[in-house]
């Protein structure tokens, strides 16, 4: 079967978003397929370069990146919610003369219709919010 | 057939009585997070009632341990790794998560 | 033919349980519900709990610190968002008149907010 994940959370206060990452692991153990990953709204958060997450604390975005290269899931922030939060990738950060990119390699930036197309493509989606 | 994910504490706020309103005898009721504290105290007496209706209460296990209730969990909410996670997803077209 | 009039049309209920402006929750649920109609996805956007707050009239938000979600509401249906339904117990507990919303909305009892939730593919609270 086909999954997507919808993220609405920070990695870091809340727990919705580990789970959604362990949910992600073993779907694919199962043999699932793991197509997308959209974080949205504080989601975004799971996808920054900067987080420096103290020894003994799960790296969420690290984990994401991993996964993502490991498995080739999309992992995709919504542009809209991440430029409010400072997650900018090289390209909005030339456009909006700021001085670095945040963006964690191995995600994307785009729109809400990313996350149309997933519900469309998948089979199941998956929401992991609160 | 829909599996309702619970992932706040039902004491507070509303989505554990919401839920309730709209979850049909052949559903599923998986328990994560805080969710998993609707087992415990007055939630355990409503999951009851659901479950004589036919909805499944399941609860994922490493949340209810993590949290020191694992011992009290009432006798008719089955327990679930991540992998029974998947599967519950798997087995219900249909997916909706209060938070 | 363009890829989009082919595309598959699953049927979303997108579901807003927040009050306006205390969070951006209810904003994104309007935003998320647009980018499906934008699509072509059969889309209802259902109001529940405190989500029935956000169909208030007379939103007065302080210009520079807010934008009207009130005035975002009055375009669903230039966006193709047609399908509006609000939880009836849940505006009557929170002492709103159902005639005199910032718009029209159908309202749900239990019988027909557990039909709204079977009758669609995907359920998306936001």
């Amino acid at each position: 079967m086909i999954f997507s994940l919808l993220v609405q959370e920070s990695a870091v206060g809340r727990q919705s978003s580990h789970a959604a990452y362990r949910f992600a692991r073993e779907l694919i153990a199962r043999g699932h397929t793991l197509y997308r990953v959209f974080f949205f709204g504080d989601g975004v958060h799971n996808s920054t370069r900067l987080n420096c997450a103290p020894a003994g604390e799960a790296d969420l975005p690290a984990l994401w990146q991993q996964l993502a290269t490991e498995h080739g899931v999309d992992l995709v922030s919504c542009v809209s919610s991440a430029l409010r939060r400072g997650i900018i990738d090289e390209r909005e950060a030339v456009r909006h003369a700021r001085e670095a990119a945040s963006l964690r390699e191995g995600f994307e930036l785009s729109g809400l219709g990313q996350l149309v197309e997933a519900c469309i493509r998948s089979d199941r989606i998956v929401d992991f919010g609160g | 057939m829909t599996l309702h994910i619970l992932s706040a504490s039902p004491f507070a706020g509303s989505c554990f009585e919401e839920c309730r309103r709209v979850i049909a005898a052949d559903d599923a009721l998986l328990l994560t997070g805080d969710g998993v504290y609707a087992a415990i105290g007055g939630g355990a007496a409503v999951l009851q009632e659901l479950h004589a209706t036919g909805v499944a209460i399941v609860a994922l296990a490493e949340d209810c341990a993590a949290r020191g209730i694992d011992a009290r969990l009432p006798e008719f909410v089955a327990t679930v790794d991540y992998g029974g996670f998947v599967d519950l997803a798997v087995a219900h077209p249909r997916t909706v998560s209060w938070f | 033919m363009s890829a989009r009039d082919s595309a598959p049309r699953r049927s979303v209920l997108v579901v807003c349980r927040s009050a306006p402006y205390g969070r951006s929750r209810a904003r994104d649920a309007v935003d998320v519900a647009m980018a499906f109609a934008a699509f072509d996805q059969p889309v209802t956007l259902l109001f529940l709990g405190d989500g029935v707050l956000a169909l208030a009239a007379g939103q007065r938000p302080a210009a520079e610190f807010s934008r009207s979600l009130e005035k975002l509401l009055g375009t669903l249906a230039d966006y193709g968002v047609e399908e509006l339904h609000a939880d009836a117990a849940a505006l009557a507990a929170r002492g709103l008149d159902a005639q005199a919303l910032a718009l029209p909305v159908r309202l749900a009892g239990p019988d027909e907010l557990r039909e709204l939730f079977a009758a669609h593919e995907r359920v998306l609270t936001v």
